[in-house]
């Protein structure tokens, strides 16, 4: 009778996914019986403001699209854990006498832009949302033995997840489901419960990001992903045997700054004069051109400088809330917030340079070429997509586990 | 760090060594070491003249422990664990006991089910597993000692609980157990058990869920029968033991038994699968079985005789402990020479020797009555055969003042056995056996009536194909899948 309640989710550690924090939830990190599990998980953001590199909360798409505008992500994320020991009975020193548990994620997501945050990407030819599988997380780890302090008991456990790159990673667009580059996760975590009521998950964790050589959206995708730091800690509390809360905090730093070689945004078509002297319709938020050559009646187009460039690192701040439902032993419902509290987001000064239209074949554009008008130095530039922007907006998320072998 | 230069290559790859991991973790090894040619690993710590009992779950020797060595000074303990574990949980207290001077050869534990959550024990399954279990450790010992051993103590958690208990009852052997603990057991049911449970729990569900028709036979007759000494051990508090909230915080306890709560008591907090390994918890335990007197080697267990309408222990010195209209005598009720039989009561005694602390196995007997000639019979209401859900079965004797006595643990029921007062409730494959004993002592054809509770019968009546055609042959074999 061993049909404790499993109160479970992720563990996976300060993963994100579409700039969704995956955090702890209720009992993540407690030791559950031997069995599997499984877990539907959505999750809905509309991201409307998001963190500059100063910590300054801004509206998406600064200065180049109006306030108002939004991307919309929605993910539904499949998880499937093992618990078990394997080594039961082979008499192998720390594994025969510890539970070890795996599990695998993946899902589905489907995001989309607001018409101007679209009509922004379309002037360098880029697109909006991306649909389409996730990335696969794996993981597995081992359990610590059990402490008892009085009415305290607590376990610790020692996990390692890898990130598969296999979701859809499409270069042109704005928002991705799959990443495009391999990380793996060392954690470490704690559970504890006081007098069974009060439920404490902690975790901390470093996540080693590999290298991305096809970054999306004109490059602002960084190509060197600094690894991450993050620190997690949620507080629930049991109410009844159907009913709990929690409340969690969320840390997560980049350790140093992304770094972005092959920045290649440039306009899709070259644009009129008029156009490139309105900051708000060249998408680059400054005039292009010198405002004596607005009359002019040719077209003009940029080519960035390919790097390298270096963010300031980013972070982010959250608290999180949540309800829980426990239907017999067999599933739980969650519905929780998400509420960024601060951050920093990804920017970068990028130097173009800007040429007329005036050479056949338009060749890139330096300060030697013959169509050469100008240089833009230090043009402000937002990095994009998970391991660059830090969203400023609240999510929710809806989530059931199921346990298969449970009334 | 790595990083990624082609990753479509990487998907079959992850593909194929994901659906192995998956296949391997969903496979239980029991089932999936076997198809490679490999013998799953368990816990076998016997010595090599003891062949280990058949589970009457899985068809296979039980794992576990005992038997290992340093005589037979005291009555050797069995340990009995809960659902979804095995022999292995008792480890722990394997070490305590050991260390508080018991022998291996007076340990022993079984894994007497599926060891896996996803094929859960109960009760009713497992009784016969249970009887083995006690003989063989009786008929080793007893073989390995060159005396009879007649007793045993059981220690029992959880399902263990109520699974000991029914063993009892229905085996009549509530003398072969000196002292009996239960610890965290569902004896007034456990909330995370429900009356449509689905696959492998359903049975354990039908039996442990609260109110439930197979835990009011359990507890019908009395709590505590016989001369066994009971303990009970549990949470208490309502919180800690996750699966005994309010109002289940006292399901653990027994009527008649000494019932510890020992969070309650001693300011703990001992979760369900703590409590019983704990050093605190197992000295207590160790309290309880040291109280109890070891009988004599040389010992006999005391019988019951009958002489006309009057009962008696034999030898005399022994005491006959009875009482009337069904329920079990305790250690509580009241002994004496001799009890004479009163109409129309059924009185049901045991035989207790104060001296050795034996007893004899439960009788139970009516007055004697004018005698006839014609034919006891008797009839059961629902057939036997296959059913999707747990049926009530009513016996009806040929004559009203017969008593009836029945038995779902296989063997043929004696005088001793369950008396029938309401419909049997029947949760899962079993097979009830039953006889009617009239005043005169004459006794009915053993009825035997087997009956399988079925899943698969379900899943065969709801294929897609007779969804659309309702005239399409169910095609239930009658082969139940391991586990269910």
């Amino acid at each position: 009778m061993q049909r404790l309640l499993a109160l479970i989710a992720a563990l996976a550690a300060g993963s994100a996914q579409a700039g969704i924090i995956f955090t702890p939830h209720l009992s993540e990190y407690s030791k559950l019986p031997h069995g599997q599990y499984s877990e539907l998980m959505f999750v809905h953001t509309t991201i409307e403001d998001v963190y500059d590199r100063t910590g300054k909360r801004i509206h998406l798409g600064a200065p180049y699209v109006p306030k108002g505008e939004s991307v919309e992500a929605n993910i539904a994320l499949m998880k499937f854990l093992w618990i078990g020991n394997v080594f039961r009975d082979s008499g192998i020193p720390v594994l025969s006498d510890h539970a070890q548990f795996c599990r695998v994620i993946g899902g589905l997501g489907w995001q989309q832009s607001s018409q101007k945050v679209y009509e922004r990407g379309r002037l360098f030819g880029l697109t909006g949302g991306g649909n389409g599988l996730t990335d696969v997380f794996g993981l597995c780890g081992i359990y610590t033995d059990d402490y008892r302090f009085g009415p305290l008991t607590a376990n610790g456990l020692l996990a390692g997840t890898v990130k598969f790159p296999v979701g859809r990673f499409d270069r042109e667009a704005l928002l991705n489901t799959g990443t495009n580059y391999w990380s793996t996760i060392p954690q470490v975590a704690l559970h504890a419960e006081l007098w069974g009521r009060l439920i404490l998950d902690a975790t901390a964790s470093y996540q080693f990001n590999g290298d991305n050589d096809q970054p999306a959206y004109g490059g602002t995708t960084p190509t060197r992903i600094a690894d991450w730091r993050t620190q997690e800690v949620n507080l629930a509390f049991k109410w009844s045997e159907h009913w709990f809360t929690d409340v969690g905090f969320s840390h997560r730093d980049s350790v140093g700054p992304n770094r972005f070689d092959q920045v290649t945004v440039s306009y899709k078509d070259p644009i009129p004069a008029q156009t490139a002297c309105d900051n708000t319709n060249n998408g680059l938020g400054v005039p292009i051109i010198d405002p004596s050559l607005c009359n002019s009646s040719n077209r003009f187009y940029v080519t960035p400088d390919a790097g390298p460039y270096a963010d300031r690192g980013i972070y982010g701040d959250a608290l999180t809330a949540g309800v829980y439902y426990v239907y017999r032993t067999s599933s739980v419902l969650n519905l929780r917030v998400f509420y960024p509290l601060a951050g920093r987001g990804s920017q970068i000064d990028v130097d173009f340079e800007v040429c007329s239209d005036t050479v056949p074949g338009r060749p890139p554009c330096t300060a030697s070429s013959p169509n050469y008008v100008s240089s833009l130095p230090d043009v402000l530039l937002n990095g994009v997509q998970e391991a660059a922007a830090t969203s400023a907006s609240p999510y929710i998320e809806a989530r059931l586990v199921y346990l298969f072998w449970a009334p | 760090m790595s990083t990624v230069r082609k990753k479509k290559n990487w998907i079959p790859a992850f593909a194929g060594m994901t659906a192995a991991a998956l296949v391997a973790a969903c496979a239980p090894r029991e089932w999936l070491l076997p198809k490679a040619g490999i013998e799953p690993p368990a816990l076998r710590d016997f010595p090599a003249d003891f062949t280990p009992p058949v589970s009457s779950e899985t068809g296979l020797p039980m794992p576990g422990f005992g038997g290992t060595g340093g005589g037979v000074q005291r009555t050797p303990l069995i340990f009995i664990h809960g659902n979804t574990v095995s022999a292995r949980f008792w480890l722990p207290a394997r070490e305590h006991f050991r260390k508080a001077g018991y022998t291996g050869d007076e340990l022993w534990a079984f894994g007497y089910g599926w060891d896996n959550v996803r094929y859960f024990d109960s009760g009713d399954l497992s009784v016969p597993g249970v009887e083995r279990i006690v003989s063989s450790v009786m008929d080793y010992l007893s073989k390995k000692t060159g005396r009879p051993v007649r007793q045993v103590d059981i220690v029992a958690h959880s399902l263990g609980v109520t699974l000991v208990r029914q063993w009892m009852a229905q085996t009549n052997s509530f003398h072969k157990v000196r002292s009996f603990i239960g610890a965290c057991g569902a004896n007034d049911g456990v909330w995370t058990a429900w009356p449509d449970s689905r696959g492998q729990n359903r049975v354990v569900s039908f039996e442990l869920r609260p109110g439930s028709p197979w835990l009011s036979q359990l507890n019908r007759h009395g709590e505590t029968p016989g001369a066994t000494r009971t303990m009970t051990l549990f949470d208490g508090t309502g919180w800690a033991d996750v699966l005994f909230p309010h109002p289940y915080e006292r399901s653990g306890a027994l009527e008649g038994a000494y019932n510890l709560a020992y969070n309650v008591e001693h300011g703990t907090h001992f979760g369900h699968m703590e409590l019983p390994r704990e050093p605190g918890p197992m000295d207590a335990m160790l309290e309880f079985l040291r109280a109890a007197p070891e009988p004599p080697s040389a010992a006999e267990p005391p019988q019951l005789v009958r002489e006309g309408d009057v009962v008696r222990a034999s030898p005399r010195g022994a005491q006959v402990h009875c009482a009337t209209g069904g329920a079990y005598p305790t250690r509580a009720t009241p002994g004496a020479d001799a009890v004479t039989l009163r109409a129309p009561a059924v009185t049901t005694c045991f035989a207790h020797d104060a001296q050795t602390g034996l007893a004899s196995a439960m009788g139970r007997f009516l007055a004697r009555g004018a005698a006839r000639d014609a034919p006891l019979s008797l009839q059961a209401s629902v057939a036997p055969g296959a059913y999707p859900q747990p049926q009530s079965v009513k016996l009806t004797a040929s004559e009203p003042d017969a008593m009836i006595v029945y038995s779902t643990a296989g063997a043929v029921p004696g005088p001793g056995s369950p008396l029938y007062a309401a419909p049997i409730y029947v949760p899962g494959p079993l097979t009830l056996t039953a006889i009617a004993i009239a005043p005169d002592g004459r006794t009915s054809e053993p009825l035997t009536l087997d009956y399988d509770i079925s899943l698969e019968k379900i899943e065969a009546a709801r294929t897609l194909q007779r969804q659309f055609d309702p005239a399409v042959p169910e095609r239930y074999q009658g082969v139940r899948k391991k586990g269910r």
